[in-house]
């Protein structure tokens, strides 16, 4: 028996493993990035049989992991919350036909949001799928909860959903564990049983009041399941938790004086509700404390008693920080006061800390970033009249050099630049409007590769008329450098299966493709400027810039060494700051002239091309590569 | 040892390097350990707070005025998050310069003991700029809060980054000796 230091995602991971899950497809994504990664790690470590895969999106790693299942092995399919909108469709689908092999959805909520574009909470899916969810409010927890879900899912043949917080995949515990994984694999075997397998319309309705009976059982397993407890206090009022807002309103509770009983809900849906309503009936009032938004207090009939986010006790976006909590408790217990020596900031320090106004950090392009270049080129070249559609990913940070005017979901970008295209038109046929503006989009190579590919064979049967610059960087870097289908060489997959994007988008009709090196800049505005001529011209249409740079945090030494110096006649005008925003320069402390932060500096030599005076050079003494 | 701490810096730093070091040698030493890390957008030069708790596997998150200590890499990251300290708490800054005289008043006001430590010049003549994060945890153990020695953080350092032992052997070794 070790112990070990975990990631709740890896903690996650860890239990995978122990439960014998032999088929784990993901699709990286801000929080649950690390659970696949580790998956890997152990994989080629202890030389465990399975399949793991970064899949192309959610949906995939989703349909992938239930074709995993539906032969009979236990499978997992992992994402963001967002990304579970993405494998939706074959959610709901699967609720109605069931599983074989234990089937796990653990999509990875951000409360807050701290890098998603949404605080959606993914138990609300779950209800609405009728997916059973478990909460898990520790990384010990998780990993226990990954046994129990899978059990039930194989017992009842549903998916279930396992459902960590940020809080959860991102808190690291000390974990006791022995490196004991079986070496069974299950018979594998798909039964063919086409009204449930293939089931038509006319079988959805059995399947549907099915997985209502299921529901009830369940909710009655629910009920006496480990996973929900009673911790009994003397006071009248209650409180119900989940999460790890749970230990969050535990400490409260302790800091506070405030014995208030709390029972912890482990499996928000089907809710117990037999449970859940004698634990009401016995207390004067109740507050649900629950993230990311009202999952308990929704399916709680009688809400007479009961304060949260539906009757604004609870503020209804937003982390449920201990701040937060300790505000709506000690207002509950009936002393406010309290709260504000508690857990308060001290007024006298942090009115002395405001005075120092700290500047804000937020967060920019890593110093020899491609896409800096390539951004720096593109708003050179096309100003600020043109239209920026963008898209997710580390390029998303465009919008500090003002080149990225757009940001929806994965793979929008090209198809709000055909929204823009056609709307324009529109209304310069109708005299309203809609100036004639070049568009250029631009999206990252795992995002192209994620759902990048419909947009652009839409722009070109619609005739759509706008340059997308497609930014290979050659990895997902924004979520740890996870390979793409066209960059595997990283992966346990077959390198010599990569998928080539020119020959992707040549397919889609394109017939302007260019790869360039964005450190070109002169010759990258050349070809943006060509770009745009192309697909503005009678014959022409949508036309595609591949900017080919591998990222320069995760391969560092693909950045030639081009050192600078900064002359003394700088002074101090602050454009390289503002247009090309390289943390390496940095405003002398008496704002006189920008200096070189020689500590962050990775001698890309981007940067001379920012000072139109001529002030930034290459560095006299040191040798470029 | 039940100790809430914030750790704050740039992403870039180590300020995760530094608080998986606490953890694992809280955890060696025989402590329970929770923490409230933060991935993703942190690694882009961003401000980055982790919230961790030695000694208690209870919530590691960490109230306004509810710290018993501060670790800061960064003076304005440092500044920022002061206001999490509890009064009679500690702040250790990775500084050239002292907080500004009102701060000062301040935390003097509520007893919070303040440490500055220019740990990117003492890397620096160490020969790697990076070990800051290092240079600051063996401050840590020099406080008389923390039940953790001078030898558990050389022993977890080594062990997690065996390539950089004696680079962070002498790091800890450093920062242990500044106060």
């Amino acid at each position: 028996m070790g112990k070990m230091l975990m990631l709740g995602n890896e903690a996650i991971a860890l239990g995978l493993l122990e439960q014998n899950c032999r088929m784990i497809c993901a699709y990286p994504g801000t929080p649950s990035s690390e659970i696949l990664s580790s998956v890997l790690q152990q994989q080629k470590r202890l030389g465990i049989d399975l399949h793991a895969e970064w899949s192309v999106n959610e949906k995939v790693a989703f349909e992938v992991a239930l074709g995993g299942s539906w032969s009979g092995l236990r499978s997992a399919a992992i994402m963001k919350q967002v990304g579970l909108n993405v494998a939706s469709d074959a959610f709901f689908s699967a609720a109605y036909q069931g599983v074989k092999g234990g089937f796990l959805i653990i999509p990875a909520d951000d409360p807050g949001p701290s890098s998603s574009q949404t605080e959606q909470d993914s138990r609300l899916m779950a209800l609405t799928a009728k997916v059973p969810v478990f909460d898990p409010s520790t990384p010990q927890e998780a990993r226990e909860f990954v046994k129990h879900a899978l059990e039930l899912s194989e017992r009842h043949q549903v998916p279930v959903m396992l459902r960590p917080t940020r809080q959860i995949c991102h808190a690291v515990q000390d974990i006791d564990f022995d490196e004991e994984f079986s070496n069974e694999i299950p018979q594998v075997k798909f039964d063919k049983d086409p009204h449930r397998w293939a089931a038509t319309p006319r079988d959805r309705y059995r399947l549907h009041v099915e997985l209502n009976k299921k529901l009830k059982l369940i909710e009655a397993e629910f009920s006496s399941s480990p996973c929900n407890k009673v911790e009994s206090g003397s006071a009248k009022v209650g409180v119900i938790a989940s999460g790890m807002v749970y230990n969050v309103a535990r400490q409260i509770l302790r800091d506070l004086n405030f014995d208030a009983p709390l029972l912890k809900i482990g499996t928000p849906f089907p809710l117990p509700q037999k449970m859940v309503s004698d634990f009401i009936a016995d207390c004067e009032q109740v507050v649900v404390f629950e993230e990311t938004d009202y999952c308990i207090e929704l399916q709680i009939p009688d809400r007479r008693n009961v304060r949260g986010r539906l009757d604004s006790t609870i503020p209804s976006a937003g982390e449920l920080t201990p701040d937060v909590v300790g505000k709506v408790l000690s207002g509950l217990q009936g002393d406010a006061n309290k709260t504000t020596k508690i857990f308060s900031a001290d007024a006298g320090l942090a009115a002395a800390v405001a005075e120092q106004q700290t500047p804000p950090r937020p967060p920019r392009l890593c110093p020899g970033c491609s896409h800096r270049s390539a951004f720096y080129a593109m708003k050179r070249e096309f100003g600020k009249r043109t239209l920026y559609p963008g898209d997710i990913g580390c390029y998303t940070l465009g919008a500090n050099l003002d080149a990225v005017d757009t940001c929806v979901d994965m793979g929008s970008g090209a198809d709000i630049a055909s929204g823009f295209y056609h709307a324009h038109k529109i209304g310069r046929a109708g005299g309203a409007g809609g100036k004639d503006r070049p568009i250029m989009v631009t999206i990252g190579d795992s995002t192209f590769l994620h759902s990048g590919l419909q947009p652009l064979m839409n722009a070109v049967h619609t005739d759509a008329r706008f340059v997308l610059l497609i930014l290979d960087n050659r990895t997902t870097a924004m979520t740890g450098f996870q390979p793409t289908p066209a960059n595997p060489e990283k992966s346990n997959l077959n390198p010599e299966r990569s998928v080539s994007i020119p020959n992707l988008v040549r397919a889609c009709g394109v017939e302007f493709v260019r790869e360039l090196d964005p450190y070109l800049q002169d010759d990258f505005r050349n070809v943006l400027r060509e770009a745009h001529e192309h697909c503005r011209s009678p014959e022409g249409r949508v036309a595609v810039v591949i900017a080919e740079r591998s990222c320069s945090l995760h391969e560092p030494e693909t950045v030639e060494k081009r050192a600078v110096l900064i002359t003394d006649e700088c002074d101090g005008c602050r454009y390289c700051l503002i247009a090309f925003e390289c943390p390496a320069l940095v405003l002398s402390t008496d704002g006189s002239r920008v200096d070189l932060n020689e500590d962050l500096c990775v001698d890309c030599g981007q940067c001379i091309d920012s000072c139109h005076k001529g002030f930034i050079i290459p560095h006299p003494e040191m040798e470029w590569v | 040892m039940d100790l809430k701490i914030i750790l704050c810096g740039i992403g870039g730093q180590g300020v995760v390097f530094l608080n998986r070091l606490l953890a694992r040698a809280a955890m060696d030493a025989g402590f329970p350990v929770m923490s409230l890390e933060s991935h993703g957008m942190s690694r882009r030069g961003g401000s980055v707070v982790l919230n961790l708790r030695l000694g208690s596997h209870e919530s590691p998150l960490v109230t306004q005025g509810g710290a018993d200590l501060l670790l800061a890499l960064d003076e304005q990251e440092g500044l920022r998050n002061l206001s999490y300290l509890k009064s009679g708490g500690t702040v250790l800054v990775n500084s050239e310069n002292e907080f500004p005289q009102t701060v000062l008043i301040e935390l003097q006001r509520l007893q919070i003991k303040t440490q500055i430590i220019n740990a990117t010049e003492l890397a620096r003549n160490l020969g790697k700029v990076n070990a800051a994060n290092v240079i600051l945890a063996g401050a840590v153990a020099a406080l008389p809060a923390v039940s953790l020695s001078k030898e558990d953080l050389q022993n977890t350092a080594a062990a997690m980054s065996p390539k950089a032992a004696d680079l962070n052997c002498r790091a800890v070794e450093l920062g242990y000796n500044v106060f």
